[in-house]
């Protein structure tokens, strides 16, 4: 009777343990994920910072007076190349970037001279696919936020959640002008 | 009456002579089949009757030739139709009116191409299928092959699409519609809704999407890259308008999809009458599905 009692209440254990143990992976497997996309983020942003220096020089040759604009993206250059920004850091460098390439787009019209420096149409195709992926990106990552969030809020993955200490992570939004969606003919047509 | 139909019912009235013409072929050959057969069934008949009254009518002895001789009356007659009718009608038919009725789809966007063939290496290649190598490249049956490659215009070039009616391993892995369309820039990477691709499902921004197609990638991030919302939107609305879930995948510079369908597409007709009006529209929806496919989806 003892060794049967016993054997049940190993196998319930067991079981228990099984149980607990995919709810504590699944909700490391979320967290990774979340942190997978954001690197990938992260590798598309760099790129788009990358495309600064360039953006300077044709802003230097051709509009030399918006000095207001060139500081401020060599400032923005400078920022973003701190090896130690946080998350919140990057997106809000993410937002001010988006801003910079805007103005610089802008001002083309303005010293429509720009537009004739090999630079400006490089920098104009770069940055086409660049935020194409940067928005696909964030897609993925809003998505794993998405369901890691969901696993930190239900039960039983909520408990767990509270006793691993593990915080609600916030939607990557995009801004204005990066919210046009997409155009994946890019990948089928000339 | 909307005007496909229209168009439709004139191609029709146009193609009566051709139609009268294949349709006598039809008849002609057909009656020598059905003759040759009958003749060949009875001689089979009166021997498997003999051989009955051998056995004194033992149905275990019996079983064997009976299925022997359901074998052969069947054999007998695809023999004679390959004979008679076979591939000269199969080939006149769909270049006189199956090309026609194409055109008459989209005069300036496709091109019929019967008897093309699709790479077998393309659907190894795709992942979609499961288990190809128990099946020699020679054993696999490509029926009713058909391509419709689009012509090239101002949006597509005239290389990056084939469609085509395929059946690996005689349907038990795969019959349906098989589209292939070439992207114009290597994506490196595999993703779709086969596992056969990865173990790692991942969940998409469309809870409806994720519903209706499980996508398989090791790389996250390019799978949404590659598919963009308004892509999952149409994907999903196409479910929806033709009641057909469909498995597709991308792998290196390929975008696959492969539809289930059980009827044969585009075939000519063995035992219908050619002036059946109701061939023409259901050839009409098939066309349909396999071009539309393509424009539903925006991918040209």
């Amino acid at each position: 009777m003892t060794i049967s009692l016993i054997f049940v209440i190993g196998i319930i254990g067991l079981v228990l343990i099984i149980w607990l143990a995919s709810i504590y992976n699944g909700l490391i497997n979320k967290k990774n994920q979340v942190e997978n996309t954001f690197s990938s983020i992260d590798v598309y942003l760099k790129n788009r910072f990358d495309l600064i220096p360039n953006l300077v020089s044709v802003a230097k040759e051709a509009a030399s007076r918006e000095t207001d604009f060139i500081e401020k993206a060599i400032s923005l250059r400078n920022q973003a190349s701190n090896p130690d920004l946080s998350m919140e850091d990057k997106v809000h460098l993410d937002n001010e970037a988006s801003q910079v390439f805007s103005r610089f787009f802008a001002l083309s019209e303005s010293y429509p001279q720009m537009t004739s420096i090999g630079l400006f149409s490089k920098i104009q195709s770069s940055l086409a696919e660049i935020e194409d992926r940067i928005s696909a990106a964030r897609r993925a990552f809003n998505s794993a936020v998405t369901q890691y969030n969901n696993g930190l809020e239900m039960f039983p993955s909520s408990i767990f959640a509270s006793l691993m200490n593990l915080q609600h992570k916030e939607w990557f939004e995009a801004t204005e002008g990066e919210k046009q969606s997409i155009n994946i003919q890019n990948l089928f047509n000339n | 009456m909307d005007s496909s139909n229209d168009k439709l019912y004139n191609l029709y009235v146009q193609l009566e002579p051709v139609i009268a013409e294949l349709e006598e072929e039809r008849k002609s050959k057909l009656h020598i089949i059905l003759l040759i057969t009958s003749i060949l069934s009875i001689l089979l008949i009166i021997v498997f009757v003999k051989f009955l009254i051998l056995t004194n009518f033992l149905i275990v002895f019996a079983l064997y030739p009976f299925l022997t001789l359901i074998f052969w009356i069947v054999f007998t007659f695809q023999l004679l139709y390959f004979i008679f009718l076979g591939e000269k009608y199969r080939q006149t038919f769909k270049h006189n009116i199956i090309d026609s009725l194409v055109s008459l789809f989209s005069q300036n966007t496709s091109k019929y191409y019967p008897k093309e063939f699709i790479n077998f290496t393309l659907i190894k290649d795709s992942l979609l299928f499961k288990d190809l190598n128990k099946y020699k490249k020679a054993s696999l049956t490509y029926q009713g092959l058909d391509c419709i490659l689009y012509k090239g215009n101002d949006l597509i070039n005239s290389s990056n699409m084939q469609c085509s009616q395929l059946k690996i391993g005689d349907g038990d892995i795969f019959k349906g519609l098989f589209i292939i369309i070439d992207l114009l820039k290597n994506t490196n990477t595999a993703f779709g809704t086969s596992n056969n691709i990865s173990n790692n499902k991942i969940l998409l921004d469309n809870a409806e999407f994720n519903e209706l197609f499980p996508v398989y990638a090791e790389n996250t991030t390019e799978a949404f890259y590659i598919l963009p919302s308004n892509l999952l939107e149409r994907m999903v609305n196409f479910v929806h308008k033709t009641g057909r879930k469909f498995d597709f995948s991308v792998v290196d510079d390929k975008f696959y999809i492969a539809i289930p369908y059980n009827r044969e597409l585009l075939e000519p007709p063995i035992f219908k009458s050619l002036f059946d009006y109701s061939i023409y529209e259901e050839y009409l929806t098939d066309l349909e599905l396999a071009i539309g496919i393509v424009e539903d989806l925006k991918l040209a």
